[in-house]
């Protein structure tokens, strides 16, 4: 990844943060995985109007997205969709929830804190314990205290919530802070430990919480990578804000437009009611 | 809080039917956990790039112009025997110079609504020619054959089941090939050229799979000689060739000392 250079004047440099973060709800453990439900229906997706949303992989995948799904991604209406499946963030959620409890409080992360996870599958429970004495063997000398910076950061001036985990936020003994971003082995080879996309919604998320410092240690816990960013935040946070707003403009003409196209995008999608490719 | 393993919509594709048709464990761990492999396994990346590389001298000339094709190998840093030889075996076998259409690594889909349960099957193929009536889908392979007749491929239906929609819709006759690339396979398998009565098992077929999908409560292991060759032989809770995985986290000094 390049060093994030340059900033924007016209870039609003303050103010962004209007509205406080929602406070992650912890993941209740688990139970064991179940199949899904419904075999006959699509629910209808008109949604309840929302603040719209962007996450990572919208701003980064826009130009390539269906533009109908991107439209109904961006305007939040996801609730009222198909469900989608969410087994395959259990275990990361687990780790990334415990690994939290283990620094509620100032001092290194306290192993014990790492409960094996008997609800989950044997596989991941294999995952889990493999992921849990990683992230001790990375961050298990590092003390400070957890806290919570949510999922959602609302910036008033393009008018979108920012949604994403961006990690685990630690506020260290002398009043610096860090933040772990970890992943869990799954990465496709030769992607980054923390992409242009992600780093930047980190510099934003931070904003309010680390206003003057902040490193960002991301990890891969299961295949022991390690890489620590220390960015200059001024112009950083200037080049994310940009970036960002540039990003959410092309996301908000392309949902404008909205055309459906099957492709890629139709695996998975919760909006397949209604889509004109597919009429019934 | 119980977990969802399935979308609503399930979604369909070559790889993971084949995996769900071979083992039902391996399914769940790769396609529904969502986990790492466990073990290593025969990496591809000769695979990946001559796929690449077929695309790009398609897109930009034809693979029967030997200047055209070494530029864009020498281009892309894979100006090698082994990769010229891939591509020479592929041009034997192209239909370019007869076709009216092409399309290269289009994801093609089609959506089962009833009866239920309702699925999105998926499939990426790596070129469509159209030429003399006929749809003709070619996936390029890299490695060992495994079935000689492509209708006992699991991921070569769920490729006919997309395939064949796209085709009626151009009032096209379809068929898939397979081209073996390695000079280590003799010969392709027949071309195969799905009728209706193939295509109404192959939904049918395809239908019943996501239904059991959904009934399903154990995800039991097939426990016999393909765990051997399983990227989760060592995690899997039913295999046959149980061990310790191959993380690097998972490595200890010692471990590291001896290899």
């Amino acid at each position: 990844m390049g060093p994030l250079t340059g900033s924007n004047p016209a870039t609003p440099s303050s103010g962004t943060l209007a509205r406080a973060s929602v406070p992650t709800t912890p993941c209740p453990p688990g139970a064991f995985p179940v199949s899904s439900q419904v075999t006959d229906t699509v629910p209808d997706v008109d949604a309840e109007p929302e603040v719209p949303r962007v996450t990572p992989s919208m701003l980064r995948r826009a130009d390539a997205m269906c533009r109908r799904r991107l439209a109904r991604e961006y305007a939040g209406g996801k609730r009222n969709a198909n469900k989608a499946a969410d087994a395959r963030f259990a275990v990361s959620n687990r780790v990334y929830e415990d690994a939290r409890l283990a620094q509620a409080e100032s001092g290194p992360p306290r192993p014990e804190a790492f409960v094996d996870p008997t609800d989950l599958e044997p596989e991941q429970r294999f995952l889990y314990r493999a992921a849990a004495r990683g992230y001790l063997e990375t961050f298990g000398d590092r003390p400070g205290r957890a806290t919570d910076l949510g999922w959602r950061t609302h910036l008033d001036d393009l008018g979108v919530d920012l949604i994403a985990d961006v990690g685990i936020a630690i506020e260290l003994p002398g009043g610096g802070r860090e933040l772990r971003a970890l992943h869990f082995g799954s990465r496709h080879p030769n992607a980054p430990l923390l992409d242009d996309a992600q780093l930047r919604f980190a510099l934003v998320r931070t904003e309010e919480w680390a206003p003057d410092q902040l490193t960002i240690v991301a990890a891969d816990v299961i295949e022991r990578e390690v890489e620590h960013h220390s960015p200059d935040l001024a112009s950083a946070r200037s080049d994310a804000r940009e970036w960002i707003a540039e990003r959410v403009e092309l996301v908000q003409r392309l949902a404008a437009d909205g055309r459906s196209r099957a492709g890629a995008d139709c695996s998975g999608c919760p909006f397949i009611a209604g889509c004109d490719q597919f009429p019934s | 809080m119980k977990r969802r393993l399935l979308h609503d919509i399930v979604s369909i594709t070559p790889s993971n039917y084949d995996d769900f048709a071979q083992c039902e464990r391996r399914f769940l761990n790769r396609h529904l956990l969502g986990l790492p492999a466990s073990d290593p396994s025969a990496a591809n990346e000769t695979g990946l790039l001559v796929h690449d590389m077929l695309r790009i001298i398609h897109d930009r000339g034809t693979c029967r112009d030997i200047a055209h094709v070494t530029d864009v190998l020498s281009g892309h840093g894979a100006d090698t025997d082994h990769v010229r030889q891939l591509v020479a075996r592929h041009a034997n076998r192209c239909p370019s110079a007869e076709i009216t259409s092409a399309a290269h690594e289009q994801t093609l889909t089609r959506f089962h609504r009833l009866p239920p349960p309702m699925f999105m099957a998926t499939a990426r193929i790596d070129a469509v020619w159209v030429h003399d009536g006929l749809l003709d889908a070619r996936d390029y392979k890299t490695g060992r054959l495994r079935d000689e007749r492509l209708a006992d491929d699991p991921a070569a239906r769920v490729q006919a089941y997309v395939l064949d929609a796209a085709a009626r819709q151009r009032g096209l006759r379809l068929r898939l090939r397979y081209e073996y690339l390695s000079a280590d396979v003799a010969d392709d398998p027949d071309a195969w050229e799905p009728d209706p009565d193939d295509l109404a098992a192959i939904e049918e077929e395809l239908r019943a799979a996501v239904e059991r999908m959904r009934t399903n409560d154990d995800w039991r292991g097939v426990a016999d000689e393909l765990c051997t060759r399983c990227a989760y032989r060592s995690i899997c809770r039913d295999s046959a060739a149980p061990g310790e995985p191959s993380w690097p986290v998972l490595v200890t000094v010692d471990d590291a000392d001896a290899r």
